[in-house]
């Protein structure tokens, strides 16, 4: 009892305490609590405009909340796949892949997983929407964060690549704090990931 | 291909169009110290073309503009850096940029008279022709940044130099070229401007006023045609030099990474 609360002491967490957030006078999220701790992933599932985004937003401290406070332990960078790609325009997808990376060794495992080696020197302007995304995965993954926050990460990428990443994805997380939003409730399952709904 | 559709046919064309109204209107006005022909125009500019004081002339003019457009470039661009980050700054910047903006040149000529040399005033009036109209547009530039890419440069973290280089530079470059083009054009009738009132030794605007002084139309024309090329050639000069940065940027871009 008392070596697995040393190890929970230990481990890195992030940890939202009655969290309220409200834009344009419309709340959002209203007291949400939850912890998250390293290799338990967590899904954020709900309706559109529900405030999984803003969620994200809060963990990833881009947004602050009204109310509450974001508690992170042992959390030092954070890694976001956010839902609209976030390219750099003047920047091939290996210069996107490369200006993140702190680990060439995972970049370029990452890069060969996510298929990116097909489409190195495109510009995202040439770039499909799936292969867009791609990078922005292999981005996110070479940056090698200690908390992994996915917004909405498969959109236009095919299933066979989706199963590639998942299977990835469900070693590389095993010792980050991951959140991961989707539609796809099956994606979560194969990730393990907990489904908190919004 | 149609001869109508070549290039230079086209060039030709225009040219005598406009050399043939001209003549067309000196015939019609009739006083050779009203408008100068075409003819007598191009004489006197190939009796300059023979005299060293010509050159001197040119180089001199074209190095007093030139200087106060590069300074204008730099103390705009800075401008806008730090009014772009500081709102105090820019709070109390801007009543000044505005007031610079209406005032007219030939005001700054006068009171940059009684500051400093006539061969001075040209390079200040140059830049003060240019700085707002970069510092402008360089704020547009700036103010143009996605804000989601500048969260995204926060989450991974990227040096201040790779957010220059990737992000806010190829912002700004569409900004930066138009107030190249327009800043190139302003500083060059503002710096001939202030040669006509200051006076200063070598300087096509004192040419520009002497020839008026003593009604030699043809110099007249002859030399305000040199300004225009020498515009022309300033200005593509410049954008050359935009270019080739921008080429070079390119080519580095083309390295690999893995």
């Amino acid at each position: 009892m008392r070596q697995n609360a040393k190890r929970r002491q230990k481990m890195k967490k992030l940890v939202f305490n009655s969290v309220y957030k409200c834009y344009n006078e419309k709340d959002v999220i209203r007291n949400f609590s939850a912890e998250i701790t390293e290799g338990n992933p967590v899904c954020f599932f709900g309706e559109s405009g529900c405030g999984k985004t803003t969620l994200i937003n809060i963990a990833a401290g881009l947004v602050k909340p009204d109310k509450g406070k974001i508690i992170t332990e042992k959390i030092a960078h954070t890694s976001v796949v956010f839902q609209e790609d976030r390219l750099l325009e003047s920047c091939t997808a290996e210069e996107n892949i490369m200006l993140s990376a702190k680990n060439t060794e995972l970049a370029n495992k990452i890069s060969d997983v996510c298929g990116i080696t097909e489409f190195l020197k495109l510009y995202p302007n040439e770039m499909s929407g799936g292969m867009k995304k791609r990078t922005a995965i292999a981005r996110a993954i070479a940056f090698d964060g200690d908390m992994l926050l996915i917004d909405e990460p498969f959109n236009g990428i095919d299933e066979e690549r989706i199963d590639k990443i998942i299977r990835f994805l469900k070693t590389y997380i095993e010792n980050k704090v991951c959140i991961i939003v989707t539609h796809d409730i099956n994606q979560a399952k194969k990730l393990n990931a907990k489904i908190i709904y919004i | 291909m149609k001869i109508t559709d070549n290039r230079y046919f086209k060039i030709i064309i225009t040219a005598v169009f406009w050399l043939a109204l001209w003549q067309a209107v000196c015939v019609i006005v009739g006083r050779d110290v009203l408008i100068a022909s075409p003819a007598d125009t191009f004489n006197a500019l190939i009796e300059m073309l023979q005299t060293s004081v010509f050159y001197k002339t040119i180089i001199m003019s074209f190095v007093r503009v030139a200087c106060g457009f590069f300074i204008g470039m730099a103390v705009g661009t800075a401008a806008a850096v730090i009014t772009c980050a500081n709102k105090t700054i820019y709070m109390l910047l801007k009543p000044a940029i505005n007031i610079i903006k209406s005032t007219p040149v030939a005001s700054f000529i006068i009171i940059a008279l009684a500051w400093m040399k006539s061969g001075q005033v040209p390079v200040f009036i140059s830049f003060i022709a240019t700085a707002p109209i970069v510092w402008g547009n360089v704020s547009e530039g700036i103010k143009s940044v996605d804000e989601k890419i500048l969260e995204m440069a926060k989450i991974f973290e990227y040096p201040f130099s790779v957010k220059l280089k990737k992000i806010y530079i190829p912002s700004i470059m569409p900004f930066m070229r138009s107030a190249i083009i327009s800043g190139a054009g302003f500083a060059w009738k503002s710096g001939v401007a202030a040669e006509v009132i200051g006076s200063p030794k070598y300087a096509l605007g004192s040419k520009l006023y002497d020839a008026k002084v003593y009604l030699e139309t043809p110099q007249l024309f002859a030399w305000t045609a040199v300004i225009i090329i020498l515009s022309i050639i300033f200005e593509k000069i410049v954008i050359r030099l935009v270019n080739a940065a921008e080429r070079k940027k390119e080519t580095k871009n083309e390295k690999t990474c893995f």
